[in-house]
């Protein structure tokens, strides 16, 4: 019973976070970390939270946007709750590889819907409290209406959305309403024998709402698909160039 | 073989596959059966018997579909309209019909057509063992089928084959008005039955004992909000008796029944019992746009057709159980298995397999799974190509590891390349993976990114593959 009392606390703070949202400027639970300091560092602690982010893929990552869902699963390993991972016709996901960037394939509800129910879905998803995420590869264009319906139903009710989109001849969609958007492909490696040694990633902030775009270039450190256990390495010693304030907007982290 | 009285003698009622097999048919007397296989088990059939157990499969089959009807003496009519997608096609929905009958030990036959008769005929008089007729293709179905299969009296069957009328096509093709004149009107009726030209309402089973509640409208209804409250209405009523009879619903039907007579069913289902009115009106509420309203509604009835005693916990608190069904992750699963089809909504599980694109199983979700703990030993991509892309490798190093190849219209050079991994072919599943092996490398390219490719075969013998190169996925 008392546990059932500290669950109903704890539902009913939530709630009032939740219509305080607007006046809350930053609290801990506003935002969802990505395990990149220097990118939680330059975001105020993270992606915010009850928002909606927009993430393309680079090179020939465009159509199967790999590495921006190795972010995404890296991001949601983070935080507890169950995710809604939502795909038209068929959902190409790796249980393995999941496990690999961290996310427990359990915590998964996979949906495969049709195309044109995608983005009604999507908002459905966004408007409920139970999931703590949505995540859609989104293969049809969304306009600027749609990206302000999902933006909407995702702060009505806290659940953040991942919108993968996969790109075809290496145009950027046109603007939309989310929160942020970002281009994650692969920089080019500095090693010169022909070992397989770190992987490097460039992440690009292409738009934001509360800020100048960025980019970070990022080793990880061992295989491809270990947990990208970040916060020890930079512990290391290689430490985060500080942001730049003026052009060039762009950093190198080692970690 | 059964036996019955005729009245005058004992006569064959029904034989098994062997007895007809040595020329008994049903019909023929006892005596001239017997004379015919010397040691033949017969038994005394008992027709009444027989159709109240027609009625109860009828019955039975309720789980498939809202509205089933036995067709005596030998048949049972589903309507399956709207409950398809939730087996995962017609196709599918036939298949576990099968499975699921011939497991309580029936010989049976399907058919699945528009119209009952249609469907009647096919069962009895089709080509195949099971048959699926597209929509409008019933004509093209019916017409090489004897005239038999109309479910007409024997006479009128005699008089048309003497006439020369043998083929449903041929009834179709010419005038009616003699026919009629000649057979009566039945002949016709049935014709237009089976083409669906005239409505056959089927007599539904109701099963015993049913949860059900209806309203009928003083006015036809047919905006979504109007809808919307009686479903509501109706939800409430049965969830009190769920509730006052410790049950959860599993399966719910709302039958709406037009004005033109017609009606629209509408199912829906849910992962574990459920006797939350909020949980049960919101699943009904989102299937309001399927109905079609027509020029009106006028009677709505909500059955429940499927349902299991609950597990009560008592304790649940009134924010996890919002007033709309918000917050509840099970009405959540429950609403996008009815949206997309519940073959459609899965988690991932982990399935011991070498093989990547095996290696995991599509399992439904359940509210208490404990989260699977596996163990990968090697490193995987996120997402695998589905299936793997042929591509070209240009140069290829001592080691086997791929040095250029062509993807997507461009080169790519290799920087560094780790492998290989030989994942050997499962030879226990099929003879054609006996010899079969994979070299998996992964390379990483002048600009890093990041390949998964394998070459099919190890590369020195033949029998384990062509030496193809494949595009498993990126990194």
């Amino acid at each position: 019973m008392a546990g059932r009392t500290a669950d109903t606390l704890a539902l009913l703070r939530d709630e009032i976070r939740r219509i305080e949202r607007h006046h809350v400027t930053a609290g801990m639970d506003a935002y969802l970390p990505t395990g990149f300091t220097a990118l939680d560092d330059r975001l105020g602690g993270g992606l915010s939270r009850g928002r909606v982010h927009e993430f393309l893929g680079a090179g020939c990552d465009r159509v199967l946007l790999a590495r921006p869902t190795r972010f995404v699963a890296h991001v949601l390993a983070r935080t507890p709750g169950q995710v809604v991972w939502l795909a038209a016709h068929h959902l190409n996901l790796h249980a393995a590889g999941l496990q690999g960037a961290g996310l427990a394939p359990g915590r998964l509800i996979c949906v495969q819907s049709e195309t044109r129910d995608l983005l009604p879905l999507c908002e459905d998803v966004l408007r409920e409290r139970g999931v703590a995420a949505l995540v859609c590869d989104l293969c049809v264009p969304l306009s600027l209406t749609a990206s302000r319906r999902l933006q909407l139903a995702a702060e009505s009710s806290g659940t953040t959305g991942f919108l993968l989109r996969p790109t075809t001849n290496g145009a950027v969609p046109p603007p939309s309403a989310c929160e942020t958007r970002w281009r994650i492909g692969a920089a080019r490696p500095v090693s010169l024998n022909s070992m397989i040694g770190p992987e490097h990633w460039r992440i690009e902030l292409l738009r934001s709402r509360d800020g100048r775009p960025f980019t970070w270039t990022y080793g990880l450190p061992g295989h491809a698909t270990d947990p990208l256990d970040l916060a020890s390495s930079v512990a290391h010693g290689s430490v985060a160039s500080p942001p730049p304030t003026g052009d060039p907007r762009s950093g190198t982290c080692a970690a | 073989m059964l036996h019955e009285h005729d009245g005058r003698r004992p006569v064959v009622m029904a034989a098994d596959l062997i007895a007809r097999q040595a020329g008994i048919r049903p019909g023929m007397a006892l005596a001239h059966a017997r004379s015919l296989i010397a040691d033949l088990a017969t038994f005394e059939g008992n027709r009444k018997e027989d159709e109240a157990a027609l009625e109860r499969l009828a019955a039975w089959c309720l789980w498939l579909c809202l509205l089933t009807s036995a067709d005596p003496p030998d048949g049972v009519w589903c309507d399956t309209s709207g409950c398809a997608h939730l087996y995962g096609g017609e196709d599918a929905m036939l298949e576990v019909v099968r499975e699921r009958l011939e497991a309580l030990g029936y010989h049976i036959r399907l058919a699945l057509a528009d119209t009952p008769g249609a469907a009647h005929a096919l069962a009895r008089f089709g080509r195949k063992r099971d048959t699926l007729v597209p929509s409008r293709g019933t004509a093209a179905a019916l017409d090489p089928l004897p005239v038999a299969a109309l479910r007409l009296p024997t006479e009128t069957c005699e008089g048309l084959i003497r006439l020369g009328f043998t083929r449903i096509g041929d009834l179709r093709r010419t005038a009616r008005a003699p026919l009629t004149r000649r057979f009566g009107d039945l002949l016709m009726r049935r014709l237009d039955e089976a083409l669906g030209v005239r409505p056959e309402p089927i007599r539904p089973v109701i099963p015993l004992e049913a949860i059900r509640a209806q309203r009928q409208m003083v006015e036809p209804i047919g905006t979504a909000e109007a809808l919307a409250v009686v479903i509501a209405e109706l939800v409430d009523e049965i969830s009190e008796i769920l509730r006052q009879r410790g049950q959860g619903a599993r399966q719910l039907d709302l039958v709406c029944e037009r004005v033109d007579g017609t009606l629209q069913p509408v199912r829906v289902g849910t992962a574990s019992p459920v006797d939350q009115p909020a949980h049960l009106r919101r699943l009904l509420q989102e299937r309001i746009a399927v109905i079609e309203p027509g020029f009106g509604i006028e009677v709505m009835t909500l059955t429940v057709s499927h349902h299991e005693a609950r597990q009560t916990t008592g304790d649940q608190t009134v924010l996890e159980r919002g007033q709309n069904g918000d917050g509840d992750l099970a009405c959540l699963v429950d609403r996008l298995c009815n949206r997309v089809g519940a073959s459609r909504v899965f988690c991932l599980t982990p399935r011991a397999s070498q093989i990547p694109e095996r290696a995991q199983a599509q399992s439904p979700v359940t509210q208490d799974a404990a989260d699977p703990t596996s163990t990968f030993s090697f490193v995987r991509p996120i997402r695998l190509l589905d299936p793997p892309k042929p591509l070209r490798v240009e140069a290829e190093a001592e080691s086997g590891a791929p040095q250029r190849f062509v993807w997507d219209g461009r080169t790519h050079r290799v920087r560094g390349a780790d492998g290989p991994e030989r994942i050997q072919g499962e030879w226990w599943l099929s003879d054609s993976e006996f010899h079969a092996a994979r070299d998996y490398w992964i390379a990483e390219t002048e600009h890093g990114e990041r390949f998964w490719l394998y070459r099919q075969g190890d590369g020195t013998h033949s029998w384990t593959g062509d030496g193809a190169w494949f595009l498993h996925g990126l990194f």
